[in-house]
């Protein structure tokens, strides 16, 4: 009993920790992923809900109440860049018949690397709602890139030089939209995300893929 | 080093009240914040820390604004890190660079409390 109460009062520091936390840079533009993820979870706690790729934020699984199995369904393993996206087509098409409500946090390095599965959500009818993590980089890449340099005494400003995905800026919506895909964006004004997600979770339970594009922090 | 730095700040600040923190309060000499913006994007210390130095998610940085370390403990953190953070040696950044992205932080916009947020309340 003891031990018990003693893990539950650690919990709930370990709680309130990662909610000051995800506090920090709230109304910040680009969005910081902490709000990226809360609004999704607004948008979508009504329902029977499954995360489809979990991993590439750590906000839903630190703070999202989950209590079934179906809810986070986990990563690309060994962090694969080009998964996430035909993976939570794959999990959204299975969990259709369930009855499950099925959202990802897409990254865009990795929708880049197979973007026409988007056409093929759009062909199948298969009901996903897609959340953009837009930072516009191979982010993980940029910090390695700085730590090979700081240990080889290097200059950091060069860093980005191959590991940014800009120049021109990927419009998700117009790409989206051209493969057959309900879409809005690019959002850089975290008030608008919670409306724009509302539309989007409609278009989904009205058995169809839908995209957010939203513009985000590196992480 | 850093340490005693740190709690040297830590003492100087409870001695001295509860004040707002200024960076010329923390230690910083004069600084531009218009130039410490686009040298805190440009030097990429951004895809750590974030753009208003809240701090990033698995892997990245910790958060350095606001509390932010005192000005000395900031640059000896710069110039020789602890722990995965890469060094910013004097050749590629100045010590006016510095203090120009210390001002450049304080000037970013407060975040609100978890408690003042309407969406915290499910989690």
């Amino acid at each position: 009993m003891q031990r018990t109460e003693t893990i539950a009062k650690l919990h709930r520091q370990m709680n309130n920790r990662d909610k000051e936390a995800s506090a920090n840079g709230w109304d910040a533009s680009p969005v910081s992923t902490a709000r990226l993820s809360a609004e999704l979870y607004n948008a979508i706690k009504g329902e029977k809900w499954a995360l489809a790729v979990s991993d590439r934020a750590s906000w839903p699984r630190r703070l999202w109440p989950v209590t079934e199995h179906h809810q986070m369904l986990g990563g690309t393993g060994g962090a694969g860049v080009g998964g996430s996206l035909p993976i939570a087509l794959g999990a959204a098409l299975a969990n259709k018949d369930q009855g499950i409500f099925t959202a990802t946090i897409q990254p865009d390095g990795d929708l880049m690397y197979a973007p026409g599965a988007l056409w093929t959500a759009a062909h199948h009818k298969i009901p996903l709602l897609l959340l953009m993590h837009n930072n516009r980089c191979y982010h993980q890449e940029i910090m390695h890139v700085q730590r090979m340099a700081g240990i080889h005494q290097r200059r950091q400003d060069t860093c980005h030089i191959g590991n940014v995905i800009t120049n021109p800026d990927i419009d998700f919506a117009k790409v989206a939209q051209g493969l057959g895909v309900w879409a809005e964006g690019p959002i850089t004004d975290p008030s608008k995300i919670g409306p724009a997600l509302k539309r989007a979770v409609a278009e989904v339970k009205n058995g169809r893929p839908a995209l957010v594009d939203v513009v985000t922090q590196g992480r | 080093m850093l340490k005693w730095v740190l709690i040297a700040a830590g003492g100087l600040a409870v001695a001295g009240g509860a004040v707002a923190q200024t960076a010329q309060s923390l230690g910083a000499p004069a600084g531009n914040v218009e130039r410490g913006k686009k040298l805190y994007l440009e030097q990429l210390c951004y895809t750590c820390h974030g753009t208003v130095g809240q701090g990033g998610e698995r892997g990245a940085g910790p958060k350095i604004y606001p509390n932010p370390f005192p000005y000395a403990a900031w640059v000896m953190q710069i110039r020789k890190p602890r722990q995965a953070m890469p060094p910013y040696t004097d050749k590629h950044v100045s010590d006016q660079d510095l203090a120009d992205m210390y001002h450049y932080l304080f000037s970013t916009r407060p975040s609100p409390a978890a408690k003042d947020i309407p969406l915290m309340k499910d989690f």
